[in-house]
């Protein structure tokens, strides 16, 4: 990276961009770090991280962020090199670190500055912990001392990113970077007190940034034949001139103004040099290395494209009709051929197109769980609780409206299940179990849906209690009982706080489940055992893959992932049972609906019955149930748009979607229509 | 300072909305039926992807059908994310009003339940009802919007 060609908004925008997907991966290994303190991955990966955390952030000039990056790099090597134990106190330090470093990247994504946090206690903490050597010099300096005065003996300046932190605030503040060479004269006895004159005659005009060799400390003197200084200030060079003159027996002087071009190569050459260093000092395994990079890109640019992309397809399809039209006419044969090829390019650049927006919408669900060990590891400490949490499924793509708003639910399950699903320690001995408690969260795709699980091995739902509380009489299996706790308002009764609590937001959980993202939730428990929470989610809000079926000479769409199956059902097959129709099918009975009876009205002529149906299963939590369609059409990813209140008084759909031809479909709500059949049927609404 | 209206007639009526209101104003063309709506919605049409129900403001007031003519126009009307069409006899004009040429509705005007009205206007020698069309809109199907029908 290079500062001089980009502007800085650039790059403020790309060093947050990097510094998240660094502090997320900081996290995970330091996550990774305390659960195996000698774990050599997590160790070079995080001294890797911190040092590029702590170069990112001087080059920006956020001089307290980098400072602290600096002190966790340092803390690491030492680790590393076994010079620094790992201690509890010390991880600990770590964290808080980590924590701070997470707040100034937080302050500064708002476009505030590192300056007024307070970095220097957890510094400190952090140096006395390691038991790192007081620092000689200013800040920044200290560990990488060693490695700098190895250096002078080349005679340069090494840049290291306290030093372009000073520049680029030199630059700020409008002074000039001078590179100042002066030779000691041979005769002299003593060359290190000659230097030194010049040294400070200079730091009470200019601020030195550095000197090579080292002045604050003395080597070997005949180093100090010629001694390097970099400096910056808002004199012009002769007064610098001047007043480095100023010193006798010197042989000879040599100022040099830097520009941009010398600023950045020095830059750039120091800098790549210290990256290879790091690289091969921390000999990173190659799978923990970065993953492809990515840009942020807000939803709604998204829902944009998206937009475009939905009404190029209905264009795409008015062309091919326009196509079919010319294709009829007589003659004309070239333009014809024309006319298809432009139509069938437009369609495959149509559909690709379609699915690599759709791709956009997808994010590894990865973004989400990153953020449990974390929460798992902080309130466990806080309860006193061991637990151990596994993840499994990171990598699952999901749709990234879905992740936002499944954000909260997640998290509010996960803390109940550590807060009052899993035991104390003690009470787990007691329960002759293991006494470290388990959280698993795992998610994998099943069909067009999500399946997120999140377990634990604690002491399960108290199925009498929820009984009692609810008043559900004794018949009802404990399998739903226990499915109560996800029933609106059940939290807000009296005394759940001592069900285990475990009831205690699960209703708004589910509330949100079902109602903003059309997912399910489910709980399974075996009391003094387990608890598991499964959550069953769409891929996507805005695209379906749904079966085109026609009734009534009009369109409707169902949900796949609702469909069974569909069937050929004879009109010998349907019973009458109690009024309503079943469905005999493979020795079960099915409640079955005419969709036309329901969609358009009774049907008035009986004898224009067809012998034969086209039936639709579909599946819900509550059962099933078999559609009677006329015709199946096609099956089709749809994009899916709310639909107005005026079209759905009865609430039959769950949205509408525009074909490729223009044609309008409305979308089947399964679960509403199965309501309906189980409330007394369609008479009533 | 005047505020725009669009004025459109229903039947004999004259009525006018606020013309910030009013996204775009298109024939009655390429509306789909839809048998699952109540009966004063004429249907849907997609317009850039969105689909839109059309309600015929001669319905919902309980006036008799008419044929389509050419002079029919399908108002659209955007309140926050969602569109709505309301189909009327025709669109007259686009006219300024000033504040103080509105009176307050005093009583039912063409029989229209006054909760419906905003205020009224004398132009010319219309009388004109300015109307509160999302109210119009979200009221259920089976609450009238005008006392009776009319003649």
């Amino acid at each position: 990276m290079t500062f001089s060609g980009l502007d800085e908004q650039k790059l403020l925008r790309a060093f947050l961009e990097e510094s998240e997907e660094l502090l997320e991966k900081l996290n995970d290994n330091l996550l990774q770090l305390e659960r195996d303190t000698s774990n050599p991955d997590s160790i070079n990966e995080i001294f890797r991280l911190t040092h590029s955390l702590k170069s990112e952030s001087a080059l920006l000039g956020f001089v307290r962020l980098s400072g602290i990056a600096h002190r966790l790099e340092d803390v690491f090597d030492g680790i590393r090199s076994g010079t620094v134990s790992l201690s509890r106190p010390l991880m600990d330090a770590i964290f808080s670190a980590s924590d701070l470093i997470h707040e100034i990247i937080a302050r500064i994504s708002i476009g505030k500055s590192d300056e007024e946090i307070d970095s220097q206690s957890v510094i400190r903490e952090l140096k006395q912990l390691a038991g790192l050597a007081p620092e000689i010099g200013t800040e920044g300096y200290g560990a990488a001392a060693p490695d700098r005065s190895e250096r002078a003996d080349e005679g340069g300046l090494v840049l290291g990113d306290f030093e372009y932190s000073q520049i680029m605030e030199a630059l700020e503040r409008g002074e000039k970077i001078y590179e100042l060479t002066v030779m000691v004269s041979e005769e002299v006895e003593l060359k290190y007190p000659r230097a030194y004159l010049v040294f400070n005659n200079l730091e009470m005009i200019a601020n030195v940034i550095q000197t090579v060799p080292n002045m604050t400390v003395p080597q070997e003197d005949q180093l100090y034949r010629q001694l390097v200084v970099l400096l910056s200030s808002e004199l012009d060079e002769e007064e610098i001139y001047s007043k480095a003159c100023s010193v006798d027996l010197i042989e000879r002087l040599e100022l040099e103004v830097w520009d941009k071009t010398s600023i950045q190569d020095a830059v750039s050459a120091s800098r790549g040099e210290e990256t290879a260093r790091a690289v091969a000092a921390a000999q990173t395994p190659s799978a923990s290395r970065i993953e492809g990079t990515s840009i942020r890109v807000g939803t709604n640019k998204l829902n944009e494209i998206w937009q475009l992309v939905g009404e190029l397809t209905i264009f795409k399809a008015q062309l091919s009709q326009l196509h079919d039209n010319v294709a009829r006419q007589k003659g004309n044969e070239s333009i014809k051929g024309e006319v298809e090829r432009a139509s069938d390019h437009l369609e495959r650049i149509t559909t690709e197109m379609q699915q690599a927006i759709m791709g956009t919408r997808m994010v590894p669900i990865a973004v989400l769980f990153n953020k449990f060990p974390r929460l798992v590891r902080d309130l466990s400490r806080k309860l006193g609780k061991n637990v151990d949490l596994e993840i499994h499924g990171k990598e699952t793509e999901i749709d990234r409206t879905i992740v936002e708003v499944l954000s909260d639910p997640l998290t509010h399950i996960i803390r109940n299940s550590l807060d009052h699903g899993l035991e104390g320690p003690e009470d787990r001995r007691a329960a002759e179990k293991e006494e470290v408690g388990h959280i698993m969260i795992s998610a994998h795709q099943q069909g067009g849906q999500v399946v997120i699980e999140i377990a634990d091995d604690g002491r399960g739902l108290d199925v009498d209690k929820i009984r009692q509380k609810a008043g559900i009489a004794s018949e009802v299996s404990d399998e739903e009982v226990i499915q109560t706790i996800f029933s609106p308002g059940f939290s807000t009764k009296e005394d759940v706080t001592d069900l285990s609590g475990r009831g205690v937001g699960m209703d708004i959980v589910a509330t949100r489940i079902r109602e903003e993202l059309k997912g399910e939730v489910e709980v399974r428990s075996e009391p003094g055992e387990s608890t598991l929470i499964r959550i069953l989610l769409p891929l996507t809000l805005t695209i379906l893959h749904s079966l085109v079926i026609s009734c009534a000479g009009y369109y409707y769409a169902i949900p796949v992932q609702d469909i069974d199956e569909t069937v050929r059902v004879l009109e010998e097959e349907i019973f009458k049972n109690k009024g309503s129709e079943v469905y005999s099918y493979e020795g079960n009975e099915m409640p079955l609906l005419r969709l036309d009876s329901v969609l358009i009205g009774p049907s008035e002529d009986q004898q224009n019955r067809r012998r034969e149906h086209n039936g639709v299963v579909v599946e819900q939590r509550r059962g099933r149930v078999c559609l009677l369609v006329d015709e199946l059409v096609e099956e089709e990813d749809l994009v899916i748009k709310p639909i107005s209140e005026l079209l759905n008084h009865r609430r039959l759909f769950s949205g509408v979607s525009v074909l490729g031809d223009g044609k309008i479909i409305f979308i089947l709500d399964t679960a509403r229509i199965m309501e309906i059949i189980e409330t007394g049927g369609f008479d009533a609404i | 300072m005047g505020k725009k209206f669009v004025i459109f007639q229903i039947g004999e009526g004259h009525y006018a909305i606020p013309l910030t209101e009013v996204s775009q104003i298109i024939r009655y063309e390429n509306v789909t039926d839809v048998p699952t709506a109540p009966p004063f919605v004429d249907g849907v049409i997609n317009i850039g992807g969105d689909v839109i129900p059309v309600v015929n403001l001669r319905s919902r007031f309980s006036l008799s059908t008419a044929e389509i003519t050419r002079k029919n126009r399908v108002i659209i009307l955007r309140r926050q994310d969602s569109r709505y069409g309301v189909l009327v006899d025709s669109v007259r004009e686009v006219l300024d009003l000033d504040e103080d040429s509105i009176a307050p509705e005093a009583a039912s005007v063409f029989g229209m339940k006054t909760e419906f009205v905003r205020g009224i206007a004398k132009i010319r020698d219309h009388v004109l009802v300015l109307l509160d069309i999302f109210k119009v809109l979200s009221t259920a199907p089976e609450v009238p919007i005008k006392e009776q029908g009319e003649k």
